[in-house]
């Protein structure tokens, strides 16, 4: 994944603070990016194979 | 294809680095053709591709490594890349590079050089950049690095030649060296002076990783020195002490510094000083001058005019006045009157404080079209890259309360949740930062669908958003300069990595936005029918009437009517919910211009809720919180009963 702050590439095992704050039920759906601490939204699974449904088609 | 099998052991290798999406895989299939081999680093989970070739009668292993940014490793690929740089004796290191990108790429290839590796530079993607306009004098840069440079376009098998030659001739005798300023180079040498043991890595690269704190480095070195690795310790203790200075911070600029000077001689842009339309937006947003008229565009446009008046007047119109008021609310009350004998039941589900005619209603009609337009805008900003800009422009502002850039990022996060953004908070390098974010997140950082609710409310009457505007900056800027003067603590210094400026990727932003909904919609709905549950719970059983008779005289004090002490009750459960408690006051038609601003002022700088404080307790702890608490309530009645004064003294929004 590609942190929408820094720029950079990190794989989502290694996005810093994994563990949720536990304020919100579902966790915070966010990835924090392990260079600059950007909360970056994690992407659900129907968004993401749309995404690229409609990527291959072009 | 996934497996195990070992190279012959008389291979060289040779080792291919660099940032991700730089083309090293390409020149790794390139160079090695169909048969390779990729498997899991020893102990790790990072995949690493190995190959070989065949130049002028030699066997080669290529490894192609994951993608790094630093030799200071952070992600567990970087920390891979690494260690196979240290441990795998390598024959040529080729560190790939995006032409495009050549200045914030190029200081990595100085740390290679700096650690002693026999490293040979690949400028690739040479044709885009030539095609936008860059002319890269690759000889000239060869001559001033002191190692093999080849320019190329290895999708297109352009330079390809070139990098098999090189690798062909490379020859470890022949390493140069780089020379930063005088009192870094002193530094450096009194470090290096210290390591007796025998090392892999250069002496230099060795001081040099561990005046940038590396654990990794320092753990090999505690290993290696034995007993002597309390003198190196102490050295290094010293010469940060010394400085008093970020020495990963100091050592960045001072490559940062060389690479320019290397730059500036070898690239050139054609036809003058002709730049991408996207590098002088970049440059403007930067430039105090015109980045700060730029800001304000972007919040007119974007937060004023797409949120404020969009989301929360056309869309909670639509939903709340038209629908929700003409005919959801109407049918669901007729309904319950109809078939529902029970007060209590009534009241619960489409009472004043009903689960359908209160929490549903705020989620759906009215929180939702907002946090929607507030996401939509957020996500197009956020993949413009105009963040990290907005971080770098504030960077002076914010010294002056006692931050800088970073604080950046929590602080626009806090638009979205403040509860999320103070946990953010702890990526912040000092515990006064930490603490100054966290109070001003809790006092003047409003949550989106309050924002939003806000915006909407104060468009209508004019002067209100000015005067709220304006009363939110000086406290924030009043707070953070006195708190900045008052906490002590190290104030450290602000860099980073721009990356490019872009138009925002349609489907990037649909998604993101879409994703930020959906987590928002379904973490508050359940919230808001709670909430509403417990209001109806206090109406039922008296408190709430007590609580609301409580707040009255605070009420009295600032100017408004008894009843907006409801909208503060719910302002406590929920920012969000608060706001919208107000929405329904003005819609009522019992709030004057002055009290809605009064109000709004209020509102935005009360206390933060339930979740943020807990929030704010588990990180800071109960002393801080509960002083942030204590201090935030007091100022934002103090803040409100001094606006009530002041305009209707001086007959302002009457």
């Amino acid at each position: 994944m590609k942190c929408a702050f820094c720029g950079r590439h990190f794989t989502q095992a290694d996005a810093a603070d994994k563990e949720p704050c536990g304020r919100c039920r579902r966790g915070c759906q966010k990835a924090y990016c392990p260079y600059c601490g950007y909360g970056n939204p994690l992407i659900p699974g129907f968004f993401d194979r749309w995404v690229k449904d409609k990527k291959d088609k072009e | 294809m996934v497996s195990q099998s070992k190279m012959p052991a008389d291979d060289r290798k040779v080792i291919l680095v660099g940032n991700p999406n730089v083309g090293k895989s390409v020149l790794f299939n390139a160079l090695t053709g169909a048969y390779t081999v990729v498997s899991n680093y020893p102990g790790t989970s990072v995949a690493v591709s190995r190959g070989h070739c065949e130049i002028s009668g030699q066997r080669y292993e290529i490894l192609d490594t994951p993608g790094m940014y630093s030799m200071l490793p952070i992600t567990e690929e970087e920390r891979v890349g690494r260690e196979m740089l240290l441990l795998e004796e390598a024959h040529a290191v080729v560190h790939v590079i995006d032409a495009r990108n050549i200045e914030r790429m190029l200081p990595m290839t100085l740390q290679l050089i700096e650690a002693g590796l026999p490293v040979i530079l690949l400028v690739n993607i040479l044709d885009e950049a030539e095609r936008a306009g860059m002319a890269i004098d690759i000889p000239l840069l060869q001559e001033k690095l002191g190692i093999p440079v080849v320019g190329g376009a290895i999708r297109s098998k352009r330079g390809l030649k070139e990098v098999r030659q090189a690798i062909a001739a490379m020859n470890r005798d022949n390493l140069p060296s780089f020379g930063y300023s005088a009192d870094l180079e002193k530094d450096i040498a009194r470090v290096a002076e210290t390591l007796k043991g025998d090392y892999r890595l250069d002496l230099r690269a060795l001081a040099l990783l561990l005046l940038q704190k590396d654990e990794e480095i320092l753990e090999l070195v505690k290993c290696t020195e034995g007993d002597g690795f309390d003198r190196v310790q102490q050295m290094v203790a010293e010469t940060a002490f010394e400085h008093r200075f970020d020495l990963h911070l100091r050592i960045s600029l001072e490559r940062k510094r060389v690479c320019k000077g290397l730059l500036a001689e070898t690239v050139q842009l054609p036809d003058g000083q002709r730049l991408r339309l996207a590098d002088r937006l970049s440059a403007w947003t930067t430039n105090p001058w015109t980045g700060f008229p730029i800001l304000l565009l972007v919040l007119y446009f974007g937060i004023y005019q797409f949120v404020g008046k969009f989301g929360a007047g056309v869309l909670v119109d639509l939903c709340e006045g038209s629908l929700f008021e003409n005919y959801l609310n109407p049918f669901a009350v007729s309904l319950f009157e109809r078939f529902v004998p029970w007060y209590w039941l009534r009241e619960m589900v489409v009472g004043e404080y009903g689960v359908f005619t209160l929490g549903v209603r705020y989620a759906v009609a009215l929180v939702l079209p907002i946090v929607g337009t507030f996401f939509l805008t957020f996500s197009v900003i956020e993949d413009v890259g105009y963040f990290p800009r907005l971080a770098m422009l504030v960077d002076r502002i914010f010294k002056k309360i006692g931050l800088n850039g970073r604080a950046v990022i929590p602080m626009v996060l806090g638009f979205g949740c403040d509860t999320m953004a103070t946990m953010v908070t702890r990526t912040l390098e000092t515990v006064r930062e930490r603490v100054l974010v966290t109070l001003l997140l809790a006092l003047a950082i409003p949550c989106s669908a309050q924002l939003g609710v806000i915006l909407g409310l104060l468009s209508g009457v004019p002067g209100a958003l000015v005067v709220w505007t304006a009363c939110i900056a000086l406290v924030f800027l009043l707070v953070g300069f006195l708190s900045a003067r008052l906490l002590p603590g190290e104030r450290p210094m602000f860099y980073m990595e721009l990356p490019p400026m872009r138009l925002p990727q349609f489907h990037n932003v649909l998604v993101k936005t879409m994703s930020r909904m959906q987590w928002y919609f379904l973490e508050i709905f359940p919230l808001f029918i709670f909430a509403s549950l417990l209001l109806w719970a206090g109406k039922m059983t008296g408190a709430m009437g007590w609580l609301v008779r409580g707040l009255t005289p605070v009420m009295g004090l600032l100017g408004l009517p008894a009843d907006a002490s409801a909208a503060f009750i719910f302002g406590f459960f929920r920012r969000d919910f608060g706001a919208a408690g107000l929405y329904d006051l003005q819609e009522a038609g019992l709030l004057t211009p002055v009290q809605l601003t009064v109000a709004a002022v209020t509102m935005t700088l009360f206390v933060p809720c339930i979740a943020q404080f807990l929030m704010m307790k588990k990180e800071r702890g109960w002393k801080v919180s509960l002083g942030i608490f204590l201090f935030v309530t007091a100022l934002a009645f103090s803040v409100g009963w001094s606006l009530n004064l002041i305009l209707l003294t001086t007959g302002l929004l009457t």
